[in-house]
């Protein structure tokens, strides 16, 4: 094994280890926050540091594989694509649920502190 | 070490069927119908992890985009358009829980018969025997002998398309039955011709941002699906489900009217009919030229036989194309993505429209 | 011993993962709650199936994360499209 495919073998079993730890602080931030909008936090952690970074580290994990032969590119690069998807789409898709869930009351809004969001709507400042 | 090396895809396989059969049940007794029609999402992502394990990507690449989003897009259309409860009276609490737990013990049960007879002949999964019929197949799929293969690494693609050509050209018409038969249901229903402001409909700033960035990436990832469906797994109609996200992303994010300035339906229909006639012109190819030379030949050939001699060329300069394979694929990409965006336009034009048409022709 | 062998330590805390995630999704009160979960839910399934292209070497069968990727960001647009109460198409 060459030194650079060691490095990448480290940094990849790195930043799967980093993903197994992020899915278990989500799974239980998930389990025990009060409402929807505090488990928004948690599945950021979710989506990007449990799921994010763990694509990314097998495809270097990938690269360093050379018993798989030619094909080993076209694994890594598979994972490239779809953890540039990740990163994009799981962002985006919380803030539409979240702007939905928030204008049309569906999702319960018990544990509160303040909401400065409502208090712009009053104030005419933001319109739906 | 290695013992835990092989009993990890058990492991994953006795949790994914709990938690699939568990959120099944509930999906069942459930009254509210979306949260009915989530938790058969979460079913359906869950045996999407099975069948990947049990080494079926194309399958995969099927029941993904099938029952994880076209099947809980269309129950939710027809929820928001209807009713949101269910009006019969289910069984009572106790009885479901009941049923519950009799359930899991069952799947905790098999689950652990299946490890036990793992441990005992560690022979189970994956099967290491082929039985004859597979054998063939998968010989004459990657055995590159001209006079019996269908030159393509791709076992699945060569099956569907070369040897059983006829059940999945009949199948291709099921689904183009299934659209005309929308299409006239949907009979001088069009979309509204008006002017619209493209801030103020459909969803927020950032959606909008990140659906303009994505929808090139996708159609990229579906059309490389559809055109290597001949070398890795995936094919004509996993390209196409892949490209009809774009569709519905455009739809729900911006609006039927900003869609309708890229699809508009009759364009939709040539271009499926164009697909479809792609699909018969490369089924009757060989039939075409042996007519003409006077030589033997059949329909759906793909490559020469020992006496039909006839065929297309399996590769271009050194590429690899599989003779009728790819000309397969790429039409069933267009036909399969011009399908569902019909099916999307015509169920996302709003609803005074429609209610005006019917009325019309009622009166 | 392959290098990829390392990997059957980390796939269980995965799983504990899913499994919080279905828990979640089969019991939150709302269904924001359960449309979020169901997110995890397949975003962490996504990870799994690259890390068992890995693990089980067979690189081919990788383009069914990008797939699902994308279906689970449409399941959220559909989702919220439902919970605004405007027309589909609007």
């Amino acid at each position: 094994m060459s030194p650079i495919d060691f490095v990448l073998t480290v940094i990849g079993y790195i930043l799967i280890g980093i993903g197994a730890f992020c899915q278990i602080v989500a799974g239980m931030g998930m389990n025990r926050f009060p409402n929807f909008f505090v488990r928004l936090h948690a599945a950021t952690i979710a989506a990007i540091g449990g799921s994010f970074v763990p694509i990314i580290g097998c495809s270097l994990l990938a690269l360093s594989f050379e018993e798989l032969g030619d094909v080993r590119f076209f694994l890594a690069g598979g994972g490239f694509v779809a953890a540039v998807f990740l990163l994009i789409l799981a962002p985006v898709g919380s803030h539409l649920l979240a702007k939905a869930a928030y204008f049309s009351k569906a999702a319960v809004l018990q544990p509160k502190v303040v909401d400065a969001l409502e208090e712009d709507i009053r104030k005419g400042e933001v319109h739906e | 070490m290695s013992e835990l090396y092989e009993l990890i895809p058990y492991l994953v396989l006795s949790i994914t069927a709990l938690a699939s059969t568990i959120s099944v049940y509930l999906a069942i007794i459930e009254k509210d119908l979306i949260k009915a029609v989530l938790y058969s999402a979460i079913q359906s992502t869950f045996y999407a992890l099975i069948f990947y394990l049990l080494m079926v990507p194309d399958i995969v690449l099927v029941y993904i985009p099938v029952s994880v989003g076209l099947l809980p897009a269309i129950l939710i259309i027809a929820v928001k358009k209807t009713e949101k409860y269910e009006d019969v009276t289910g069984i009572s609490k106790t009885t479901s829980t009941i049923i519950l737990t009799l359930v899991v013990i069952f799947t905790l049960i098999s689950g652990y018969l299946l490890l036990l007879s793992h441990a005992i002949t560690f022979a189970i999964f994956p099967s290491t025997d082929i039985r004859t019929l597979a054998r063939w197949f998968l010989n004459t799929t990657l055995w590159w002998n001209r006079m019996f293969s269908a030159m393509s690494p791709e076992s699945v693609t060569a099956i569907v398309w070369d040897y059983r050509g006829l059940d999945t050209y009949f199948e291709t018409s099921v689904m183009y039955l299934a659209i005309i038969g929308a299409l006239a249901l949907a009979r001088y229903i069009e979309i509204p011709k008006k002017m619209f402001k493209e801030e103020a409909m459909g969803m927020s700033i950032i959606g909008k941002m990140a659906t303009r960035i994505m929808v090139p990436m996708i159609l990229i990832v579906a059309v490389s699906i559809a055109l290597h469906g001949h070398l890795t797994p995936g094919g004509g109609f996993q390209g196409g489900v892949t490209a009809a996200v774009t569709v519905s992303l455009l739809i729900f994010i911006f609006s039927v009217y900003f869609a309708a300035r890229f699809f508009k339906i009759n364009t939709a229909i040539l271009l499926r009919i164009i697909g479809l006639i792609g699909i018969i012109l490369a089924a009757t190819i060989t039939l075409i030229i042996g007519f003409l030379t006077g030589q033997q030949a059949y329909i759906f050939q793909n490559q020469p036989k020992v006496i039909a001699q006839i065929g297309l060329p399996y590769e271009i300069g050194g590429n690899l194309i599989s003779g009728t394979l790819l000309i397969f694929n790429t039409s069933e990409f267009l036909a399969v993505v011009m399908g569902f965006a019909i099916l999307f336009l015509l169920l996302s034009i709003p609803e005074e429209n429609v209610m005006e048409v019917i009325r019309g022709e009622v009166e | 011993m392959m290098i990829v062998e390392y990997l059957t330590f980390f796939i269980p805390f995965y799983l504990i993962g899913i499994v919080m995630y279905v828990v979640r999704a089969l019991k939150g009160p709302t269904i924001p709650d359960t449309v979020l979960s169901i997110d995890c839910l397949g975003y962490a399934l996504a990870a799994l199936l690259v890390i068992f292209s890995v693990y089980l070497q067979s690189p081919l069968i990788i383009a069914c994360a990008i797939v699902l990727t994308l279906w689970i960001y449409a399941l959220d647009v559909y989702m919220s499209k439902y919970l605004e109460k405007k027309e589909l198409g609007e």
